[in-house]
């Protein structure tokens, strides 16, 4: 496993800060710290995903890369290659976005503050071994009217990455990412959002896995009366590990999150979705669904944690597979933790296999087997396809099916 | 107090054939500790085959090799400290007038007049590690039922008792279920013989009387075919300070046909550990349903199982928990469903207050084959004050396509608006949350028998009350 000597020359070869080699070793320690930690929650929790680990000295000795450019409507970041990752375009106005390696010196605070508290492990290891990553900030006031429009192109290398992206208070953003991956690729990604008081952030990831390995996890806090609406939708990834973490720190914060992913073959997801209720007055609402075909296998988490000190909360998760196979395969463990009488917290999960009087019923209409099939699952998946739709236009999901 | 004497003694009386009469309380008070030689000497004043004998040294190993488990509700166990086998000083009373007057006093707080004891069908009332009081009425014996406390049944019938003895639940399934086939003592025998039906619930009541004392009881219960049979264990005991053990083993096997309810009302003291292994085997078409009140205890690690390894079997856990005054309830439900069209139900209803911690982890599992069964999942937690906790940690697996899982589940406080609405209607606030709390518990209490959820809504309404208005 990786050392602190590691880290130390890796953090050195790059020309890093002090402070930066600094969060990173602490970094590790936690890494190793959550990875040691006494099981109390389930004992077979961690049995149900295999992490092939490999990957991670192999993507320290790939080290840097990324390349910056404008595409029609969308920002192309393209980590095949090296390049000039700044981008200076005029429709940005306020927003600021730039590599991370060049945001170190005037956004010191921001990425000091995204690094410094890690969630789970694997933010622990990005924390500590990011090689690049894409740094946005919408300053406080001053929302980034335009919808900002990612594509994200993965090597085949392993990598692995860290975004920050800052909202500042009173303002506004939107964005889709847009992930397409070249074959092959194992990596770590994590996304930090921190949510100033008061702004609103809405944004939609897809990713086409391309038989990928990824873990990608998505750390976000959010300030006072803010709010943040998430959209994902997966397919295509040999093994995906899709961690959320939010901590509702603030009053009266609030998000929104819908999952939806489609498994074929023998791809495994675990989708987790773990949301922290710290603030008073805070408000989840969460919905993960998984449409499974072939000999695909998807696990399904949620944990709800509300804190002693938030009062008046409401927390709602819901996990909903759909077996389309005989040989899928679905687990679904949904969590609560409650500290305290001054909240309310549900979940539900359900797990089915397809109604057959809702197929017959469509092919009473006209539709042929194929289409009542998609036209069901679209419907199963529906809060994050429309969602596709308003952004993309295209039904992304299904339309290879 | 010199135990090898009193041992001796025991011993020396038994194989002259008479019944042991001593002024003693405890004449078997053993050292505390745990190590072959205890082992052996419990088997050996039990009088136990060899097989029995060796069986026990075997689950000592595998207790002693078996690591304590990092999950779960903080564990501070001294094995050291526990003593592993009492025996009271009767050691079989055949008619009530013969149950020593104390014990039939405590029975009395319990609240089982004497009158009410004619009204059940049988009963052997545990008392420390032996069962003290077996009474079977006439007709059970005359249809071939056998209700036994085990110790009696290994001897009446030996070959029935080994081939059920450890059998859903291995001996090295974990630590504590290794801890039991090591020290086990007491505990039920029941046997149903095939298409009879048990109308009277048989009963029992535990009792853990001396302070730091381990109680290990191992009960089976066998239904055959067609048979059915409900059993009702309750379980209180009076308050200490030094924490106890206790680690049972229930083994169910429902046969095809037949229908086991399996009721237990419990109320530990706050000292208690109680990490038991309760398991079911269920076979074509049967029915297994666990009932369980639990209020004692500082830890309670209790996940009733049920394997529906039939065409067709079904299974349905109701639970209430209720944690108090900083203790931990982790409590949860178990179900496997090997065989197709099996169902299972699931209802947990828990309660913290006063800095209690209650825990549901439960687990469906439906592996691929088992087709068109049905399962479904419903915890309910609420939390009455500030300093009280609830976790949730449902675990639902499926690995066949026509399968369906349903699972939800929640967790809060009482609504202020519930409260506001009762107290409109002129009642006080204890009454209104206690109200509130009994309706909320309504769906497993009325699969309570009557006398037990008097007593546990009698329970229950005193706790609310503790609270006081700042609840």
């Amino acid at each position: 496993m990786i050392s602190e000597d590691d880290i130390e020359r890796f953090s050195r070869s790059r020309y890093e800060p002090e402070w930066l080699l600094n969060l990173r070793k602490l970094n590790l320690r936690k890494f190793q710290m959550f990875r040691e930690k006494k099981i109390s929650d389930s004992p077979i929790e961690r049995s149900y995903t295999k992490v092939d680990e490999t990957f991670i000295e192999e993507a320290m000795e790939n080290g840097t890369g990324g390349s910056f450019r404008e595409e029609g409507e969308y920002f192309v970041i393209d980590y095949t290659s090296g390049g000039e990752m700044d981008v200076k375009s005029s429709s940005l106005k306020y927003t600021v976005l730039r590599s991370m390696q060049n945001a170190l010196v005037d956004f010191k605070e921001d990425i000091i503050k995204s690094m410094e508290d890690p969630r789970d492990e694997w933010s622990a290891l990005s924390n500590a071994l990011w090689s690049t990553g894409v740094f946005l900030k919408v300053p406080s006031d001053r929302s980034c009217e335009r919808v900002i429009k990612f594509r994200v192109i993965y090597p085949s290398k392993p990598l692995i990455k860290k975004d920050v992206f800052i909202i500042g208070s009173n303002s506004h953003m939107q964005f889709v990412e847009y992930s397409q991956v070249k074959d092959g690729f194992r990596g770590l990604e994590e996304t930090y959002l921190d949510i100033g008081k008061n702004s609103t952030l809405k944004h939609l990831t897809m990713v086409d896995g391309n038989n990928s390995h990824i873990i990608s996890i998505k750390n976000s806090s959010l300030g006072n009366d803010s709010n943040d609406e998430w959209y994902y939708a997966l397919k295509n990834l040999k093994n995906g590990i899709v961690v959320t973490n939010s901590v509702l720190r603030g009053e009266n914060s609030s998000i929104i999150h819908r999952g939806a992913l489609i498994g074929k073959a023998y791809e495994h997801y675990d989708v987790g979705t773990n949301i922290y209720h710290t603030g008073k007055g805070t408000r989840s609402d969460s919905n993960v669904r998984a449409a499974l075909k072939d000999f695909s296998r998807s696990v399904i988490r949620g944990r709800i944690h509300i804190s002693s000190e938030s009062r008046e909360s409401n927390a709602y998760f819901s996990g909903n597979s759909l077996l389309l196979s005989e040989n899928a395969k679905s687990n679904a463990l949904p969590f609560l933790e409650i500290e305290g009488d001054g909240a309310q917290a549900r979940h539900s999960a359900t797990i089915t296999n397809l109604d057959y009087d809702q197929l017959f019923y469509a092919q009473t209409r006209g539709l042929d087997e194929r289409e009542s099939r998609n036209i069901i699952v679209e419907g199963f998946l529906d809060p994050v396809v429309r969602q596709i739709l308003i952004y993309e236009g295209t039904r992304y999901l299904i339309f290879n099916d | 107090m010199d135990k090898g004497s009193k041992i001796d003694e025991i011993i020396e009386e038994r194989a002259n054939g008479d019944r042991i009469i001593t002024r003693a309380r405890y004449p078997h008070v053993f050292r505390e500790g745990l190590d072959r030689s205890v082992v052996e000497e419990i088997s050996e004043i039990k009088g136990e085959p060899e097989w029995m004998r060796r069986f026990r040294l075997k689950a000592l190993e595998i207790f002693n090799s078996k690591p304590m488990p990092n999950w779960g509700p903080p564990l501070d166990i001294d094995f050291n400290r526990i003593r592993y086998y009492v025996l009271p000083d009767e050691v079989k009373a055949r008619r009530w007038e013969d149950l020593p007057e104390e014990i039939r006093e405590t029975y009395e707080k319990l609240g089982i007049p004497e009158i009410e004891r004619k009204y059940l069908s049988g009963s052997v009332a545990q008392l420390d590690s032996e069962g003290v009081y077996a009474n079977i009425k006439r007709q059970l014996e005359e249809k071939g039922v056998i209700f036994l406390d085990s110790d009696s049944a290994l001897k009446k019938y030996p070959d029935l008792f080994k081939e059920y003895f450890f059998r859903i639940v291995p001996v090295m399934d974990s630590k504590f279920s290794a801890l039991n086939g090591a020290v086990w003592s007491g505990g039920s025998f029941i046997y149903v013989p095939e298409n009879v039906r048990v109308d009277l619930p048989l009963m029992t009541y535990f009792r853990m009387n001396m302070m730091q004392e381990g109680q290990f009881e191992h009960t089976i219960i066998i239904a055959e075919k067609g048979s059915y049979v409900s059993y009702i264990e309750g379980c209180t005991a009076p308050i200490y300070n030094v924490t106890s053990l206790h680690s049972a083993v229930v083994e169910v096997y429902v046969k095809e046909n037949a229908h086991v309810k399996f009721t237990t009302v419990q109320n530990w003291s706050r000292d208690i550990l109680n990490l038991s292994t309760e398991r079911a085997r269920v076979e074509r078409m049967g029915r297994m349903e666990w009932v369980s009140g639990s209020l004692g205890s500082r830890v309670t690690m209790l996940y009733p199982s049920s394997y529906l390894v039939g065409e067709g079997a079904t299974a349905s856990h109701l639970s209430i928990s209720l944690a108090s005054d900083h203790t931990w309830k982790d409590n949860g439900s178990k179900v496997i469903h090997f065989a197709p069209n099996t169902s299972s139900k699931i209802i947990s209803k828990s309660i913290s207050l006063k800095g209690g911690t209650t825990v549901f982890r439960g687990l469906v599992r439906i592996p691929k084959g088992s087709f068109n069964s049905v399962s479904h999942v419903q915890c309910d937690a609420l939390i009455l004050d500030e300093s009280s906790r609830n976790f949730t940690f449902p675990h639902n697996e499926v690995y066949e396509e026509s399968a369906t899982v349903t699972h939800e589940a929640s967790a809060g406080r009482i609504g202020e608006e519930q409260l506001f609405y009762i107290m409109s209607r002129g009642l006080t606030e204890d009454e209104a949350r206690s109200m509130i709390v009994l309706g909320f518990l309504d769906d497993v209490m009325k699969e309570i028998p009557l006398e037990f959820s008097l007593e546990l809504n009698r329970l229950i309404k005193l706790k609310i009350s503790e609270l006081g208005g700042t609840g």
